[in-house]
């Protein structure tokens, strides 16, 4: 391969890695989005649902509902 | 004309209302106007019936005191009575308000006592009977001057239509009444205490919502006339122990049997427990997040924040990021690929201040991203907030932007923490040209410049900081050919620039008649750069000219002290304001520095607009072009729209010219022309020296004829 259609090869290369990277930052801008949307409550009430699971009272209230559940399930059977 | 007029504004009045308007009616000749906000119970029917005039307040645009204002506004009576949709006139209630204003000179307010109903509980019956009791111990009318109570309550008060002029409500959330009584007695008027113009009204909740309802009823009051209720466990307790035998001693009296007695000592002792605790939050509201406001709220409103602290410490974030780029300068750019600027798909990264409703500068920038987003490219928002003006989440702050801007399917982030980089990263005003300068991970940088800023300020360090920010190594976007002229005399900047577009779906001549009386003023009071007192100034001498003529105010939502009596249509939606427009005389926009985007949705909707000659407004619609242009002084002004209501050939003409001015001035135009901006911002990068250089910078047309 010549010096001159190496470089060809590279820049090829190398435009098509940015077009990938554009391509991922549109999927991770695509994903946060939706991601947001689906959190819009939590936000609005400003509730961050993971620091509250990290406190005592998140794994008591996950017990709960997981029996809930359960019971759910039981009665659906 | 009427000697009154009595004014309900009602949303869903039920069963009430009906007994309520025909208690108005039994009273005697009055003029009836009901303001409704969208009821679908058959309200508006009723009022109909009952002969009232019907005004229509979209339910966004409510607000105590704002809306109240308009009813006196539209009312002709020279008083101007107040009811709620569930406060019923008792019997002779209309005869007591007329008597109240002869009481003495300058009676500004004539009010009376709420009466529970036979059914109301005994803890809110004893406490509105011994509450309004206090007022006249001996059952006579009583004349209130400064010094004495100010309490006043819109459920049933009748003003004086010179008093209303003088004072107005404020526009607010709660208690604009009692905002209103403070400031009449202040002014040297009086008002009076009549007990036989009472009415039947008596809010009966459940325990959970009467807590609620004092929430909001201290928070108001907070808000109004700075009143914290104090709070202590034994203080409560008291409290309790006060109300609860005052209730029971009541319960007695009225003879109450003991299983009755029983079960309300029970209610009793929660309601005034309930109520200790709930006003005493009211009264701390704004250090409360709003999301807990909102959940104490009966009227599930966030309300208010804690007041920005004033002074230099509300800067010092801003300050930092000042230092920071003093101190470190402005991070590197990676180098751009070749091809880069062409590529079909780039990823915007767009940082913008914190926004509001109706802001222009957001409009346009939203409006542009939406159609960068249809050609294909990525984009992400990026709000700067260094004052913390706005309490939203990230998930919020992106329904709004859907909601009240443009269907954007980028995601919203607040500050930089997550920050990833981009293809070009915008600056959108000049504080967020600071962090962008800042920013690592892109190839190249622009500013999309909307206004020449640093103008906003006296002699300050915002002037100078704004003015160093078109020095900065951005790539300038200008918002209109005067603007771009003005970068390149003042700062040798010379990049690209777009004119503002015109969404032609919503502003657009509507199949409304025309008015011939009318004239719209765009009053947005918070932004000195569109001159609002001159604005105001040109109105009175209008109306002194002209007392018929009717004004129509927008784009604050706090309503303006006027000389002159207005409608105040506060920051409306696009469709209101379009409607309002096509219907409508003549327009005012006035612009000290750049246009605004107003005076284009005029011209869209045929509606000719008055601007100022010998600036901005000048460059862009040309001496003698679509807009009536004059000198900045009141009676000129008042002289350019008199030109404009009494020649109907030059209103025609106007009128014409302004259709065909926008009709190329789109969104799309402006996204495309902008677009172009970001590709030279790269290809200017992929020079060496990357140098600007005039000659090669996009150039759209020149807009206008």
């Amino acid at each position: 391969m010549t010096e001159s259609a190496e470089v060809a090869e590279l820049s090829r290369r190398l435009d098509e890695a940015e077009r990938e990277r554009t391509a991922r930052a549109a999927e991770a801008n695509a994903a946060i989005a939706a991601a947001q949307d689906r959190s819009y409550w939590l936000d609005r009430w400003q509730f961050d649902l993971n620091a509250f699971m990290r406190t005592p009272a998140g794994p008591v209230l996950r017990a709960a509902a997981r029996a809930l559940r359960s019971v759910y399930r039981l009665l659906r059977a | 004309m009427p000697r009154v007029s009595v004014v309900i504004p009602v949303k869903d009045g039920g069963p009430l209302l009906e007994r309520v308007l025909a208690g108005v009616r039994a009273q005697g000749e009055v003029e009836l106007i009901v303001l409704d906000s969208g009821s679908s119970d058959g309200s508006r029917e009723l009022a109909r019936a009952a002969g009232a005039t019907l005004i229509d307040v979209p339910p966004d645009q409510f607000g105590h005191g704002r809306t109240r204002n308009l009813g006196a506004e539209r009312s002709s009576g020279e008083l101007i009575a107040f009811l709620t949709q569930d406060a019923i006139p008792a019997e002779g209630w209309l005869a007591a308000v007329l008597d109240g204003f002869s009481l003495a000179d300058r009676v500004g307010a004539v009010y009376g006592p709420h009466l529970p109903h036979p059914e109301t509980s005994p803890m809110i019956a004893r406490e509105l009977t011994e509450f309004f009791a206090t007022f006249a111990a001996d059952g006579r009318p009583t004349l209130q001057r400064q010094g004495d109570p100010t309490f006043l309550s819109n459920v049933n008060a009748c003003y004086s239509r010179a008093c209303w002029e003088e004072i107005r409500f404020p526009d607010v959330d709660y208690a604009e009444d009692q905002a209103f009584g403070a400031r009449m007695l202040e002014r040297g008027w009086a008002k009076v205490y009549d007990p036989r113009a009472a009415v039947l009204h008596a809010h009966d909740y459940g325990a959970v919502d009467f807590m609620r309802r004092y929430f909001d009823e201290y928070r108001g009051l907070r808000d109004t006339i700075g009143h914290v209720e104090p709070i202590s466990a034994r203080g409560l307790a008291g409290a309790v122990r006060r109300g609860v035998g005052g209730d029971r001693a009541w319960m007695r009296e009225r003879g109450y049997g003991p299983a009755a007695q029983a079960r309300w000592t029970a209610r009793s002792a929660i309601h005034h427990a309930g109520r200790g605790v709930a006003s005493a939050l009211g009264s701390r509201a704004d250090r409360l997040p709003g999301s807990v406001q909102r959940a104490l709220s009966l009227e599930r409103r966030g309300g208010s924040q804690a007041p920005t602290a004033q002074g230099s410490s509300r800067e010092r974030p801003l300050w930092d990021e000042v230092a920071r780029l003093d101190r470190e300068g402005p991070a590197p750019l990676l180098d751009p690929t070749a091809g880069a600027a062409d590529r079909d798909r780039l990823h915007i990264a767009v940082v913008v201040p914190p926004f509001t409703r109706g802001s222009g500068g957001h409009t346009s920038i939203f409006q542009m991203m939406m159609r960068w987003e249809r050609m294909g490219h990525t984009c992400s928002i990026w709000v700067y907030d260094p004052r913390e003006q706005s309490h939203e989440w990230p998930a919020v702050l992106r329904r709004r932007v859907v909601e009240e801007f443009a269907p954007l399917a980028a995601p919203v982030f607040k500050g930089f923490e997550h920050w990833y980089g981009a293809d070009v990263v915008v600056a959108t005003g000049w504080e967020t040209a600071y962090p962008v300068m800042l920013l690592p991970g892109c190839p190249a940088r622009a500013y999309l410049i909307h206004d020449h800023e640093s103008e906003f300020f006296g002699t300050s360090a915002e002037a100078l900081w704004a003015e160093r920010t078109y020095s900065f190594d951005l790539y300038p976007i200008a918002g209109g050919a005067w603007l771009r002229d003005l970068l390149a005399e003042q700062y040798g900047r010379h990049g690209s620039w777009f004119r503002f577009g015109v969404d032609h779906g919503i502003y657009r001549p509507l199949d409304v008649a025309r008015r011939r009386d009318t004239v719209l003023f765009y009053c947005r009071d918070a932004t000195p750069r569109r001159a609002v007192p001159l604005g105001l100034l040109a109105l009175d001498e209008l109306w002194r000219r002209r007392p018929e003529l009717r004004f129509v105010l927008f784009g604050d939502p706090v309503p303006t002290r006027t000389t002159f009596p207005y409608e105040h249509l506060g920051i409306a939606s696009p469709e209101t304001l379009a409607r309002h427009y096509a219907e409508g005389t003549v327009g005012i926009s006035l612009s000290l520095t750049n246009y605004s985007l107003i005076p284009q949705e005029m011209m869209a909707c045929g509606l000719p607009c008055v601007d100022l000659a010998g600036r901005s407004p000048e460059a862009v619609f040309g001496r003698d072009g679509p807009a009536e242009l004059t000198a900045p002084e009141p009676l000129a002004i008042a002289d350019a729209v008199e030109r404009m209501l009494d020649d109907r050939e030059a209103w025609r003409r106007r009128s014409e010219a302004g259709l065909a001015f926008v009709a190329d001035a789109t969104w799309d135009a402006a996204a495309r022309q902008v677009e172009e901006g970001l590709r030279a911002a790269l290809r200017e990068r992929l020079r060496n020296p990357p140098a600007p250089e005039p000659a090669a910078a996009v150039r759209p047309p020149e807009p206008g004829p």
